[in-house]
C-alpha cells in the first residue's frame, strides 16, 4: 500500500513532466526535414548494420546566435514581473479587505473574487475583446473621457493585455495571499494596537510582514505561467508583442521547425524550474 | 460605607470608572449596566464561568468592543471615545500575541517606539524590562524558541514596557502548565508591587482569584454580582451563585424562626433548628443556609459550635488532602463535608451506610436570600 502512495504520483510525474520532457530534448537534438514529423529521426537505420547518429545543434546555435529569441525572451521576463506585480497590488488589498470582513461574508466575497476563474478562459478573453474594441464600453467611455484619441482602441495595446493577464491571473495572487492572512492571529493586530501602533504601522510593522509568504507564493504563481503565457498577448496584446509563447507557437506551427520551437521550450522549462527548485532547497 | 463615602468626596476620582456599561452581541447582552470600579496600585481580579462577559469587559476597556451605552473614564477623563491605540491601557493577551517575525527585544520595544522613545531610551527601558521578568540576555531570541513560561513573561515585559496606567490580563496563566502556575502567580504579584502598576486580571480559576487579588469581582450574566477582598466574598458571599461559584457550598432552604441583634434562629428543612449571626432577615422570612464543606465536621457522635445534623453516610471519596463525604439527611436532601486527613487515611472509621452526626460553628452558616 505505501509502495503504491509513492509509486503512483511517481508514475503521474513520469507520463506528464519527464517523459514530455524528454521527447522535447530528443526534438530538439534533430535536423529539422520535409516529412511527418517536420523532423529526421535521431538514429538512422538506413544504412544498414549499425544506426547512424543523426543528432544536430543547430537549433541550439540559432538560439544563441539569432538575439531574436533573447528578446523574446526578456520580453516575457518583463511582462510576467508587470502583470504579477499588478495582480499583487489589485490582489492584496482584496485579500486583506476580505479577510477583515465580517465573519460570515468571508466564504461569498472570496467565492465572487474566484467567480471569473470558473468561466471558460477564450470566453473571458473574447469578452475582453468585446469591452476593449473601438466601439466597446472601455473605449467608448475614455473617449467621452478624452483619455483615448476618437478612432483609437484599447484593444491590441500593451495596456489590453495586461489587463488581459492580470484579469486572468488574479485568483492565483488572492488565494496565497488570503490563505496567509486569515491564519494570522487576529490578536496580533491587536496587540499592536494596543501598544500605540496607528493602523497603519501596525500593517506594515505586524501584517505585512507576516503575510510575505503568501506575497511570495502569489508573485510565483502568476509570474511563472505568465512567462509562458501565448494566448492573451496573441488575442488583446499588439503585434509588436513577441512573446516567448508566441515565438514557440510561430516556430511549431507557422515555421513548422519542431526542433528551433522544442529548444526554445526547453530553455523557457529550465529558467523557469531552476530557480523554482533552488528556492525549494533554500528552505 | 460612610468611609468610603467621606473618601470619594475629598481624594482625586478612582483610575478607573466604570458606570452603567452595556456591550451587545447582536441580539444578546454580553455586559449589562455594569458598574466597576478599581483604585490606584489595585490587583483587581475579574472572576466567572465562560460567557459570564469577564473578557468582554476587559476587551471594551482596551478599545476593542465598542460599547453600546455607559462610561469608561480613567483618572476622570473619558476614554470612550477613544481608539485602542490612544488609550494609556495596555493588555496582556491570553495566547501572548507575541510577534513570531521579531525578536523578544524588538518586541518589548514595540510600544515604546509608538511612545516616541529615542533609540536609548529604548534600548534602556527594553533591557530594565528584562532584568525585572527575569530574562536578562535573552533579548536577542525569537519568540518561539522560548519556552511558555517565558514568553509568558516576555508578553509581561512587552504589556508593561510603556508603563500603562492600567495593565489588562487575560487568563495570563492559563496557557501554562499547572505546575508553573504557582511559581508565576507569585512573579506576577511581585512585578505588579515592584511597579505599583493597576492590574486588572481575568480567570475563571477561583484559587487564582483568591490568592492574588487585593479585590475580587464575581462575574454572573454581564453584571458585577459581588465584588470585594477576597475573603470577605469567600466568607459572605451576597448570593447563592456567588456562595456556589467561589468555593463549594450546601444550600438548604430555611425559614427565620427568630432575628435579633445577638444572631438568628433558622429552622432549616431536613436538619432543624440552626444558630447562625445577626443577618438582615425577618422573623418569618424564607431564605437559604449555605455551608461550605470543609466548615463541616462529621462523626458518630462528636459536636464542634453546637450546630448539627444527623444522617447517614452516603458515599465518602479519596481526595487526597481530604475525604469527601456525602450525608443523606432525614428529608431526603444531602450535605457535601470535606473532612481534612491531618492524620492520613489510617484513623478513618466510618464505613457507608452508618448514621452519622454533621456538626458546625454558629459563623460557618451562610445566610442568603431565596
Amino acid at each position: 500500500m505505501r509502495r503504491l502512495a509513492i509509486l503512483l504520483p511517481a508514475a503521474w510525474l513520469l507520463a506528464t513532466v519527464l517523459a514530455p520532457l524528454v521527447i522535447l530534448a530528443t526534438i530538439a537534438t534533430a535536423t529539422p526535414s520535409d516529412g511527418v514529423p517536420p523532423y529526421a529521426p535521431l538514429l538512422d537505420w538506413s544504412g544498414g548494420g549499425l544506426p547512424r547518429v543523426t543528432a544536430s545543434a543547430d537549433a541550439w546555435q540559432l538560439l544563441v546566435a539569432d538575439g531574436y529569441y533573447l528578446r523574446a525572451l526578456l520580453f516575457s521576463l518583463r511582462i510576467a514581473a508587470i502583470s504579477a506585480l499588478g495582480c499583487l497590488l489589485v490582489g492584496y488589498p482584496l485579500a486583506l479587505a476580505i479577510t477583515r470582513a465580517p465573519a460570515g461574508w468571508r466564504a461569498p466575497l472570496l467565492l465572487l473574487a474566484l467567480l471569473p476563474f470558473w468561466t471558460g478562459f477564450l470566453l473571458r478573453i473574447n469578452a475582453w475583446i468585446g469591452l476593449l474594441k473601438e466601439d466597446g464600453w472601455v473605449s467608448a467611455a475614455l473617449h467621452a473621457a478624452g483619455l483615448l484619441p476618437p478612432g483609437r482602441a484599447l484593444l491590441y495595446t500593451d495596456a489590453a493585455m495586461y489587463l488581459g493577464i492580470i484579469h486572468a491571473y488574479l485568483p492565483f495572487a488572492v488565494l496565497p495571499i488570503y490563505a496567509r492572512l486569515s491564519r494570522l492571529d487576529p490578536a496580533l493586530a491587536e496587540a499592536a494596537a494596543d501598544l500605540g501602533a496607528t493602523p497603519l504601522r501596525s500593517f506594515l510593522t505586524v501584517t505585512l510582514p507576516l503575510s510575505m509568504p503568501g506575497v511570495w507564493a502569489g508573485l510565483a504563481l502568476v509570474f511563472i505561467p505568465a512567462v509562458g503565457e501565448y494566448v492573451i498577448p496573441e488575442l488583446l496584446g499588439g503585434p509588436q508583442a513577441q512573446t516567448i509563447g508566441r515565438v514557440i507557437w510561430q516556430e511549431f506551427f507557422a515555421n513548422r521547425d519542431w526542433p528551433q520551437a522544442s529548444a526554445v521550450a526547453l530553455v523557457l522549462v529550465a529558467l523557469l524550474v531552476l530557480p523554482a527548485a533552488l528556492v525549494q532547497r533554500a528552505r | 460605607m460612610g468611609a468610603l463615602q467621606g473618601r470619594a468626596l475629598t481624594a482625586a476620582p478612582p483610575l478607573l470608572d466604570v458606570r452603567g456599561l452595556r456591550v451587545a452581541y447582536g441580539p444578546t447582552m454580553a455586559l449589562n449596566a455594569l458598574d466597576l470600579s478599581v483604585e490606584a496600585g489595585e490587583l483587581f481580579v475579574l472572576l466567572g464561568g465562560s460567557g459570564s462577559g469577564k473578557t468582554t469587559l476587559l476587551r471594551t476597556i482596551a478599545g476593542f468592543l465598542r460599547p453600546a451605552a455607559g462610561s469608561i473614564r480613567l483618572r476622570g477623563e473619558p476614554i470612550d471615545a477613544l481608539p485602542p491605540h490612544r488609550r494609556p491601557v495596555n493588555t496582556m493577551f491570553q495566547s501572548y500575541a507575541l510577534f513570531p517575525h521579531m525578536s523578544v527585544a524588538d518586541n518589548i520595544a514595540f510600544g515604546l517606539r509608538s511612545a516616541g522613545l529615542g533609540r536609548r531610551a529604548r534600548a534602556a527601558r527594553v533591557a530594565e524590562m528584562l532584568d525585572l521578568v527575569q530574562l536578562g540576555g535573552f533579548g536577542r531570541r525569537r519568540p518561539q524558541e522560548l519556552s511558555g513560561g517565558q514568553q509568558q513573561r516576555v508578553a509581561l515585559a512587552r504589556s508593561l514596557a510603556p508603563r500603562p496606567a492600567l495593565l489588562l490580563l487575560d487568563e495570563p496563566l492559563s496557557a501554562l502548565d499547572p505546575s508553573l502556575r504557582d511559581a508565576t502567580r507569585s512573579e506576577l504579584m511581585r512585578v505588579q508591587q515592584l511597579l505599583g502598576t493597576t492590574f486588572i486580571l481575568v480567570t475563571h480559576d477561583q484559587e487564582e482569584a483568591l490568592t492574588m487579588a487585593t479585590r475580587i469581582g464575581v462575574m454572573q450574566d454581564g453584571r458585577l454580582a459581588q465584588s470585594g477582598p477576597p475573603a470577605e466574598v469567600y466568607e459572605r458571599p451576597g448570593s447563592r451563585f456567588v456562595a456556589e461559584f467561589l468555593g463549594a457550598a450546601n444550600i438548604l432552604r430555611a425559614t427565620v424562626e427568630a432575628a435579633s441583634n445577638a444572631g438568628t434562629t433558622l429552622d432549616v428543612a431536613g436538619v432543624g433548628r440552626v444558630q447562625a449571626r445577626a443577618a438582615p432577615f425577618r422573623t418569618g422570612a424564607s431564605c437559604l443556609l449555605g455551608l461550605r464543606p470543609e466548615r463541616l465536621r462529621i462523626g458518630t457522635n462528636a459536636t464542634i459550635g453546637g450546630n448539627q445534623a444527623s444522617g447517614t453516610l452516603a458515599s465518602s471519596a479519596y481526595a487526597g488532602d481530604t475525604l469527601r463525604h456525602t450525608v443523606q439527611l432525614a428529608n431526603g436532601a444531602s450535605l457535601r463535608v470535606a473532612e481534612p486527613l491531618a492524620s492520613g487515611i489510617r484513623g478513618h472509621h466510618l464505613r457507608e451506610g452508618t448514621a452519622v452526626t454533621v456538626s458546625w460553628e454558629r459563623d460557618a452558616c451562610i445566610l442568603l436570600p431565596p
